[in-house]
């Protein structure tokens, strides 16, 4: 397969983004909703969060620093900046079906739906959120490029 | 994303100008290889000011590169 430096880009930073923060939310929630003691620190919580964000610029630096080694680069043009506006769009969706679902789960946890939120679980449901809409973002991108959009 | 209404002889084009590549052709129109492969294979309808870039590449009047297909639409 034949990828240009805008899809090996892109490509890097899907997975960088689900190898960090795939076991980041895992762990996180599934402790968080068992209400683990010190998961549940907010000092560990955000310990453990500027920890993932390093792993994620190093990754991310090191997988770009491959790519620009081994592809020539090539400036943004205009099929470039429909194809991320089209992906912004889709991303934009996302974002906006996660925020409200996490503003409406205090609500459902109240009437005994959810298990008690947190405060730190309501943070962590919002960075989730722009998470998963970046994921698509990125992920509507390739689906573009390799169709030819 | 399906075919687009904006077909184009690009192809035949560059073969009549000295079997011209596409990455020529991108080159002298400001955009990259890729672009150039999307708008030939007609899967991108490129903006108007690309297509009379395209068109100037060749020094031919829009027309001659581009056509509107309704069939496409």
């Amino acid at each position: 397969m034949n990828l240009s430096f805008r899809e090996k880009s892109l490509w890097a930073s899907l997975i960088a983004i689900l190898v960090v923060f795939s076991p980041y939310f895992a762990i996180n929630f599934s402790h968080l909703l068992t209400g683990d003691p010190e998961i549940s620190d907010t000092f560990v919580a955000i310990g453990t969060f500027v920890a993932a964000v390093l792993f994620l610029v190093v990754i991310m630096v090191v997988l770009h620093i491959l790519i620009a080694l081994s592809t020539r680069y090539e400036d943004e043009d205009e099929r470039d900046r429909f194809i991320e506006l089209t992906a912004t769009r889709n991303a934009h969706w996302v974002l906006s079906v996660g925020v409200w679902v996490t503003l409406a789960a205090p609500g459902a946890s109240a009437i005994g739906w959810l298990p008690p939120m947190s405060t730190l679980l309501f943070a962590h449901l919002i960075f989730a959120a722009f998470v998963l809409a970046e994921v698509v973002g990125i992920v509507s991108q390739l689906i573009q490029y390799r169709r030819g959009a | 994303m399906g075919r687009c209404p904006i077909q184009n002889d690009i192809r035949r084009l560059r073969f009549e100008h000295g079997e011209m590549t596409q990455q020529q052709l991108a080159d002298r129109a400001g955009v990259s290889r890729q672009t150039i492969v999307a708008i030939e294979g007609a899967k991108y309808a490129p903006s108007l000011e690309l297509a009379f870039r395209i068109a100037a590449v060749f020094e031919r009047p829009l027309e001659d590169v581009f056509r509107y297909d309704p069939a496409n639409a």
